[in-house]
């Protein structure tokens, strides 16, 4: 039996009806892949932000224990000198590794000479601070210098709020790992956004010679570790897990996902948003198409009865409806993609921009044409299609055929 | 040896509250090649009775026969298969998909069947050149004359070579000219391929065509006549 080439004829028989019904199948779809795209951007946005912005990385090592506890006494979780040496010789043997660099991170006060304030800073050196950052928006400046080895990148509002311009300087003042009181004259090497409300009134990118002899050590708490293939963090993580514990050291590994709460908590409330969004398309979907199959199976009882009568069984008449539903959402799917399409090109064209909460500059609201996504999607909404379609096309299956012929 | 034999088969069927007895008693055999009309008046049961032979319907009691297999009890499945390989069946509205082509409709038996597109599209274009369409192949049903809509049925009966044509009042929409055409064919065919034809009509001037007449009236065989 020729079901698609019936199918299709019958929905062009009811041309208005199966309009409807795959515009509603077509705009479902193009919401799904609309927002599915914008996500799919705003995750990619962000995930570069806690890489490259943030200065991630892709693996952050740390001594065992650090991230629970490292707060509170950070000396006791410091890397020594010593322990670098062979940590960063064990890492730069691994191929999947692009790039291995320390951090050291300090906290303290910083002050103009006049007033200070609170800041959260971290030591890098800052050819690998370069390195990490790459292009990543350029626009927001903020590079350390690696010929000026007590300049500093100070967060906009903190540099606002105490009026330093770059080539301007202040004094940092923090406790060395001993417990004593250490200050340093810093130059004001530029100033940058970080991107995120809460930290640019009070972060600090210190070249990490620098950081260290404030803070009075040779180590540094943190290694980040940079791939060559981001993708293949896990496999990665095992790997370099495996032979920094076979090297000896008591070490946890990180991925930049786990470290960024910020990145986590957006996801999560897109996800459940997008959950929620994809429900209700799902049931427009699913009643649009029970609807729609109903109203066909009740005007077509009598030709059920004949196919009925020229020997069709009750699976070939089910299938014969179920795929009808189905070429309904390959129709609107269709239809969706394209609108999809259109839709995307033309507000990544049109430029708008938003600021998101707990951010400090405004970022493009751009659409990604996700296939994968799309794809699932459409498969998705086939399966709903084809249960909807199946109910009504059960109940044509289940006629009496003496009843379907006379059916007026 | 009898084609179809009816014994003792009761059909009563529910209207509302109300049991109606559309069919008693009968008993009936019908032979091979025969061409058999069911004559009566409205409600005397000639649809019922061709629904049971048709295998469309289940007798409340007694026993169906075709050839020497009792049918009445087969399952669905089967008896879908059984009115596929065996049966025809031409109806008084004529029943024609109406999305198909008047080809696409006479092959529909045989690629339920599972016959191939090709071998179908060759056996359906052959029926219609024999029942006069060589000129309608590729018309929708309502491109054509109620005559012509009648004649795809006939073809769409026989392309599947079936032993037993039904043909429930198949006069009933046409004109008497084109009526006494359609029961030519019919009867044509019937002599020209030894398939047996069973119609209802409440059309007198049709009958002096037919090899058998069977009367009902009440839901009872008053008559045969052969």
């Amino acid at each position: 039996m020729e079901y698609f080439k019936l199918g299709l004829r019958n929905i062009l028989r009811n041309g208005r009806r199966s309009l409807v019904t795959a515009l509603a199948v077509a705009f479902g779809f193009a919401a799904i892949n609309l927002f599915s795209g914008y996500i799919h951007n705003v995750y990619a946005g962000l995930a570069a932000q806690a890489i490259h912005g943030e200065r991630l990385g892709h693996l952050t090592i740390m001594n065992k224990g650090a991230l629970k506890d490292g707060k509170l006494e950070p000396e006791k979780y410091l890397f020594s000198g010593a322990d670098l040496q062979r940590l960063l010789s064990t890492l730069r043997a691994n191929p999947d590794v692009a790039l291995v660099t320390l951090k050291l991170g300090v906290s303290g006060l910083v002050s103009n000479g006049k007033v200070s304030t609170i800041f959260i800073g971290e030591g890098m050196v800052p050819e690998d601070a370069i390195k990490l950052r790459g292009n990543f928006r350029n626009d927001r400046g903020g590079q350390l210098d690696p010929a000026k080895p007590v300049a500093g990148v100070v967060a906009s509002d903190l540099a606002h709020m105490l009026k330093l311009e770059p080539g301007q300087y202040g004094v940092v003042v923090a406790s060395t790992v001993s417990g004593q009181t250490n200050a340093m004259d810093l130059e004001v090497g530029a100033t940058f956004n970080t991107g995120n409300a809460g930290t640019n009134d009070k972060f600090l990118l210190l070249p990490l010679n620098f950081t260290q002899r404030l803070l009075a050590t040779d180590g540094a708490d943190r290694v980040v570790v940079q791939l060559g293939d981001g993708d293949r963090l896990e496999q990665a993580r095992a790997k370099i897990g495996a032979e920094l514990a076979a090297a000896g050291f008591a070490v946890e590994l990180h991925t930049w996902e786990e470290l960024s709460a910020f990145y986590r908590q957006v996801r999560n409330l897109f996800d459940m948003i997008f959950a929620f969004i994809f429900s209700i398309v799902l049931i427009v979907v699913l009643m649009s198409i029970i609807n729609t199959m109903t109203m066909s199976v009740v005007e077509r009882t009598r030709e059920i009865g004949t196919l009925r009568a020229l020997g069709m069984n009750r699976r070939q008449v089910s299938l014969l409806f179920t795929v009808e539903g189905l070429l309904l959402v390959l129709l609107g799917s269709g239809t969706g993609a394209v609108l999809t399409l259109l839709a995307a090109t033309g507000a990544n064209a049109a430029g708008f921009s938003y600021v998101p909460p707990n951010t400090s500059d405004s970022v493009r609201l751009l659409i990604d044409f996700v296939p994968g996504v799309m794809a699932q999607a459409f498969v998705l909404l086939a399966v709903v299609a084809t249960v909807a379609a199946l109910i009504p096309a059960r109940r044509a299956a289940r006629m009496k055929v003496v009843d379907a012929l006379g059916h007026v | 040896m009898s084609l179809v034999r009816l014994e003792g088969v009761d059909k009563e069927y529910a209207l509302g509250e109300t049991l109606v007895h559309a069919l008693r008693d009968i008993n009936l055999e019908i032979a091979d090649r025969d061409f058999v009309a069911i004559w009566g008046p409205s409600g005397s049961g000639k649809s019922s009775l061709l629904n049971l032979v048709g295998l469309v319907d289940a007798p409340t009691r007694g026993s169906i026969h075709l050839g020497d297999e009792r049918v009445d009890q087969l399952t669905d499945d089967a008896l879908a298969r059984k009115r596929n390989r065996h049966i025809g069946f031409i109806f008084q509205s004529f029943n024609l998909v109406p999305v198909l082509n008047a080809c696409e409709n006479v092959m529909l038996p045989l690629q339920i069947r599972g016959t191939q597109a090709g071998a179908a599209r060759q056996a359906a274009e052959r029926r219609l050149i024999e029942v006069g369409l060589r000129e309608h192949m590729h018309k929708r049903p309502d491109q054509m004359s109620g005559g012509q809509r009648q004649r795809v049925a006939i073809a769409r009966a026989l392309v599947g070579s079936p032993s037993l044509v039904i043909a429930d009042e198949p006069t009933a929409n046409l004109d008497s000219e084109t009526s006494l055409q359609i029961i030519d064919l019919m009867r044509e065919l019937n002599r020209c391929d030894g398939v047996t034809f069973i119609f209802s009509t409440h059309d007198p001037r049709l009958l002096d065509r037919v090899d058998k007449l069977i009367r009902l009236q009440d839901g009872r065989i008053t008559g045969t006549e052969e």
